[in-house]
């Protein structure tokens, strides 16, 4: 992995110098407090109501009223949000001709796309815990099940990676970031909703089971319940390693094409 | 670079590249193959919301035969998704559980086809027989796989000899439909003449009276007796005339058969007759939980309940009529077509027309209390409960509790009317009841599984505005300065 560490510090330099990546985690983190607050006042008038109805106050679980809503809408938001981190990675490189200068530099293709990866995903994690101190709020007032926040944010992690993944693809398959962003965010959004086309193939069949499987919610859905299933871990490594090696054979294929 | 060699180029390295996408492709669905085959899966939820009880993990690793689940749920319906991951965790614990999920709004054919009434129902397929179930819990769902497997077939017996409705019967009075019903939830179903045979055989999970029309033989009653005092189970559906020794016998639990008949103003508006009552409230009991369909019973009589009830004897009126009809005691008139509401006469609504017999022999003054070994604790019995005893207590040596059930009319299940609104579905329900002998299965409710589930949050207003200024202003805000100070960094620099 030759060069990996230039590259990638480079790249974060990028990354944290334009003004996209504040707007970005501007909005999502703003959104995160918004859920958040509202997850938590609607907890709160339901405590209220339970207080008085011990039905109610069996119902009362802090993990599936507060904690999944806001990893579910978390999710959503990473779908408008991942396009734009990753869009610039190839597409800037090859709009103003650097990537050629890549190639002639000391650096494998694949060191080159392990530390542009790696940056996006860098800045990721830490949009993403900004999302932390909510959180720290959560166990100032409750005991909430660190366990399963845990589990929560492990598929968000995951999600996040599986989505920069197929964005640095999109990112390499054209010379403009637009269109790189429209075209993660196109095909994101297909992995999102393909699982729909169940109900109308019907219940039974491998076709359906397929593009259950293929949909990308589903595997979301167990983690933010609090459950570790290896079936979905194994989903999201499947998806991110197989858009990096497409990612690989396209930027490989720049050099051959000429 | 000639043209001829640059295409050249790309088609060795393009088929190179998609060839290697292939593979690679192979290899990841290999993966991923083996990966859902060899599922590993930790509930990391403090009550382990996701995670089968033992027992049901127990029942659920036995299946050895493929079970299909099915559910009839809506599609938007949020109960639903609760369902599914309870199905899904039977499934993770025996692949050869599969389930599904069917709109009935959607398949009004499939709904159909397995008599589905109600939304959340879920119908289990399998060891060539079907099990249906309203409730979808852990507790049900893993005691109809219970009977699923289970080899025995219950026996129900129809007595026979004294013109009752005769279960071959395919007339309009017949029972046939009742038979094809029982044996659809797999009991097995045959007449009993008590006048051949001595008793009821042993293998009887209940009896049926379906609607003598001459009265029985004292010998019969007495081995009806003995059979429901053993704690046995028996239904008793009499029609209005009805009388004998089998009236005199019902008096001993507390139950007054009247030579009277029901008259409803309220079925009229149903378009039925007066003399056809409907029901639309129910009697607290296993058997009615959940139940709220209508039920339509033609020509039938009161079911009164004594007060005070006999010692040893627990009665649950299980079905009754609205405060608008009357038990009417006048017959000569009613057949003159002129019957009114004597109160000094009549008994006012609303009428109870089904009343279920709990029977304690150990407390019972009858035969068997001279029998009863053990002195069963002080408990008072639950009418809502029915588990736990019976058969389960019979084994630790107690007597178990007899189940009678009297309804005031039996042509409500006859072939024109079992399928008439909830008339089978009430009439199922009363014969699982009393064939179950208990819940198999107890599956204990999840509890708040310590203190962290189930805590409530009521915020001061003061925590309220911190959660707000800091969730919604603070976090985001920081971003936008430290990007400022970025720009203004950047810009110094320049």
């Amino acid at each position: 992995m030759r060069g990996f560490w230039s590259v990638y510090l480079k790249e974060l330099y990028l990354l944290f110098a334009s003004p996209i990546f504040y707007v970005v985690a501007f909005i999502f983190l703003l959104l995160n407090g918004y859920f958040f607050y509202s997850a938590m006042a609607f907890y709160n008038s339901y405590s209220f109501h339970a207080a008085q109805n011990p039905f109610m106050a069996s119902q009362l679980n802090l993990t599936d009223m507060v904690l999944r809503p806001v990893f579910m809408d978390l999710s959503i938001v990473l779908l408008l949000v991942a396009p734009l981190l990753t869009m610039r990675t190839y597409a800037e490189e090859r709009r103003s001709g650097t990537l050629e200068l890549l190639f002639t530099l000391p650096v494998t293709d694949r060191a080159a796309l392990a530390a542009k990866y790696g940056a996006v995903v860098t800045t990721f994690l830490l949009i993403l815990a900004g999302t932390l101190p909510c959180m720290a709020i959560l166990e100032l007032l409750a005991q909430p099940n660190w366990k399963t926040i845990f589990s929560g944010y492990l598929g968000l992690v995951l999600l996040g990676c599986a989505f920069l993944s197929l964005g640095v693809f999109a990112s390499s398959l054209t010379q403009n970031q637009i269109v790189a962003a429209v075209l993660s965010f196109g095909s994101l959004l297909m992995f999102w909703i393909i699982g729909w086309m169940k109900m109308i193939l019907g219940p039974e069949g491998r076709l359906a089971d397929t593009l259950e499987y293929l949909a990308i919610t589903g595997h979301f859905d167990t983690f933010s319940k609090g459950i570790l299933d290896s079936r979905d871990v194994v989903y999201y490594a499947a998806f991110i390693l197989f858009f990096l090696f497409l990612s690989l054979r396209q930027v490989e294929s720049c050099r051959w094409r000429g | 670079m000639p043209r001829i060699m640059r295409s050249r180029r790309v088609w060795t390295h393009g088929s190179n590249t998609f060839l290697s996408t292939l593979l690679f492709l192979g290899i990841l669905v290999f993966v991923v193959l083996i990966a859902e085959r060899h599922p590993w899966r930790v509930d990391l939820t403090e009550a382990g919301l996701y995670t089968l009880s033992e027992q049901s993990r127990k029942i659920a690793k036995a299946v050895d035969q493929p079970v299909t689940i099915k559910g009839f749920f809506q599609s938007a319906e949020p109960a639903r998704l609760e369902v599914e991951d309870l199905l899904e965790s039977y499934r993770l614990a025996n692949k050869k559980i599969r389930y599904t999920f069917i709109d009935p709004d959607r398949n009004p054919e499939e709904a159909g086809r397995y008599d589905i009434r109600q939304y959340g129902t879920l119908v289990l397929e399998g060891y060539d027989r079907r099990q249906t179930i309203q409730q979808a819990d852990e507790q049900s769902i893993t005691n109809a796989l219970f009977k699923l497997m289970r080899e025995e077939q219950k026996k129900i017996y129809f007595v026979a000899g004294h013109g009752e409705h005769s279960i071959s019967d395919f007339n309009q009075a017949g029972y046939s439909s009742v038979r094809s019903a029982l044996e659809r939830e797999n009991y097995a179903v045959q007449s009993l003449s008590l006048l051949q045979q001595k008793g009821v055989p042993e293998d009887a999970a209940a009896v049926v009276i379906a609607g003598p029309e001459k009265p029985y033989f004292q010998e019969e009653v007495e081995s009806l007796e003995r059979y429901v005092e053993d704690g046995g189970r028996l239904l008793v559906l009499l029609d209005p005339g009805h009388a004998g020794p089998l009236v005199d016998w019902l008096r001993k639990y507390g139950i007054e058969l009247q030579d009277d008949m029901v008259i409803d103003k309220l079925s009229r508006i149903f378009g039925g007759s007066y003399l056809m009552p409907v029901v639309t409230q129910y009697g607290l009991h296993d058997i009615t939980q959940g139940f709220n369909v209508a039920t339509f019973y033609s020509e039938a009589r009161s079911v009164q309940v004594a007060d005070p009830s006999p010692e040893g004897v627990h009665l649950v009126t299980l079905a009754s009529t609205s405060p608008n009809a009357w038990a009417e005691t006048d017959l000569e008139r009613l057949r003159q077509g002129e019957a009114s509401f004597d109160e000094s006469e009549d008994f006012p609504g609303p009428v109870p027309l089904g009343v279920l017999v709990q029977l304690d022999p150990a407390k019972f003054p009858g035969r068997a209390s001279s029998e009863g070994t053990s002195e069963s604790s002080d408990e008072t019995p639950e009418p809502s409960t029915g588990e736990g005893e019976g058969g389960a207590g019979a084994a630790e040596g107690h007597p178990a509790k007899g189940y009678l059930v009297v309804l005031g009319d039996s042509d409500f299940i006859g072939n024109t009317h079992f399928g008439l609104s909830g008339n089978g579905d009430f009439f199922l329900n009363i014969v699982n009841f009393l064939a179950e002998e208990e819940t198999l299965i107890t599956v204990e409710p999840r509890g708040d599984g310590g203190k962290k589930t189930g805590q409530p949050i009521v915020l001061t207003q003061d925590q309220a505005r911190t959660i707000l200024v800091l969730s919604l202003g603070l976090i985001p805000g920081s971003v936008i300065l430290l990007g400022l100070g970025v720009y203004r960094v950047r810009r110094s620099h320049r």
